[in-house]
């Protein structure tokens, strides 16, 4: 789900879209933005979720 | 001598007979000395011709008397005519003369007159010359006259010029200064209004395009109050109704709760409507579940 939601946020034509995706996706692992449409010239969101992926990934398997 | 009587008589020897005649004359005699005719032919001949002839002569002198006779008449005739020309011509001549006389008195008078006229005219010329030369004096003192003025009226015109030269020179380049100004600022308000013109279209639409065109923009204090422009309004408003049921594309109504997750990610990635993509993007939000992670 994650990934659909990065999915969404990479290409959503929609700022309202945007804003709800990057919402959820903040909800389902945790990832704090610190601005509401985590506008980044180097992809902060992306380059997070690389990051903590798999982290996440056990934190809900538990 | 008895001529009758010597052709009875024979001619003797070293004589012949006279060929007129007939008497016996000596042989070689050339006139016969009876009849004293020659007794050469052709002198005879000579002789009988030259009564011929001067009868010719008579008659052709007699011709020549009568032509001249004729010529003389006509001469006369000729010579009258030539009298009545001539009286003619005199009478021409005298017309002509007393013509050429008329003339030449017509002519003294037409001379005359002219003379006097042209003699009026020159003084005529003369006091017109003296007028114009008079006229010419007094356009010359006006000319100088108003040159004096015209030039004193020039400098200070010349002065006047070069004053408001200097001042156009001033206000020419306030001008310029302020052109470069209000330019600047022109170019301000342009790119201004462009970025409001962006941020419009982001807020108005949710055109994510004009917002990452604002974002590529160089930074400035105007690209950052459109951001937070932006942003605030993103903030503040939410223009999907979350509480609502969602309608899919095949017009079917669905509870929220309905909804499966595989449902949520697929309308959120395929759904063409923003706010039915929006809400399922929030409806997510849910839907921590484990078996989430196998999407």
């Amino acid at each position: 789900m994650p990934e659909a939601l990065i999915d969404s946020i990479k290409n959503d034509a929609s700022l309202d879209v945007l804003r709800y995706s990057i919402d959820a996706f903040s909800a389902l692992t945790g990832y704090k933005s610190d601005d509401i449409f985590d506008y980044s010239p180097n992809l902060q969101l992306i380059k997070w979720w690389t990051e903590n992926k798999s982290r996440v990934e056990k934190d809900w398997k538990q | 001598m008895d001529v009758k009587e010597d052709k009875d008589i024979e001619p003797e020897k070293n004589e012949r007979r006279c060929k007129y005649c007939q008497q016996p004359i000596n042989e070689k005699a050339l006139v016969c000395h009876l009849c004293e005719k020659d007794q050469r032919p052709f002198i005879n001949r000579i002789k009988d011709s030259t009564s011929l002839v001067a009868l010719i002569m008579v008659l052709i002198a007699t011709v020549q008397i009568l032509q001249t006779c004729s010529q003389t008449q006509e001469l006369k005739k000729k010579r009258v005519e030539a009298e009545a020309v001539l009286t003619q011509a005199k009478g021409v001549l005298s017309n002509a003369s007393t013509s050429s006389s008329k003339a030449i008195k017509k002519a003294n008078y037409v001379f005359s007159n002219a003379s006097t006229r042209s003699s009026d005219a020159i003084k005529e010329s003369m006091n017109t010359l003296k007028i114009a030369t008079q006229s010419a004096d007094v356009a010359k003192a006006v000319t100088d006259k108003a040159k004096k003025e015209m030039k004193g009226t020039v400098d200070s015109v010349s002065k006047q010029s070069n004053i408001l030269v200097g001042k156009f020179d001033n206000i020419n380049g306030d001008i310029q200064n302020l052109k470069k100004g209000v330019s600047s600022q022109l170019d301000v308000l342009n790119r201004r209004n462009e970025l409001t013109a962006l941020a419009d279209k982001a807020i108005s639409n949710g055109d994510r395009a004009a917002f990452n065109k604002l974002a590529d923009s160089s930074y400035s204090m105007d690209t950052a109050a459109e951001f937070l422009r932006i942003k605030s309004f993103y903030a503040s408003f939410n223009r999907i109704p979350l509480s609502m049921d969602i309608h899919l594309d095949n017009n079917t109504s669905i509870k929220n709760d309905k909804l499966s997750t595989d449902d949520l990610i697929a309308n959120l990635l395929k759904n063409t409507h923003w706010q039915i993509r929006g809400k399922c993007a929030h409806l997510l939000t849910s839907r921590k579940e484990k078996k989430c992670l196998k999407h």
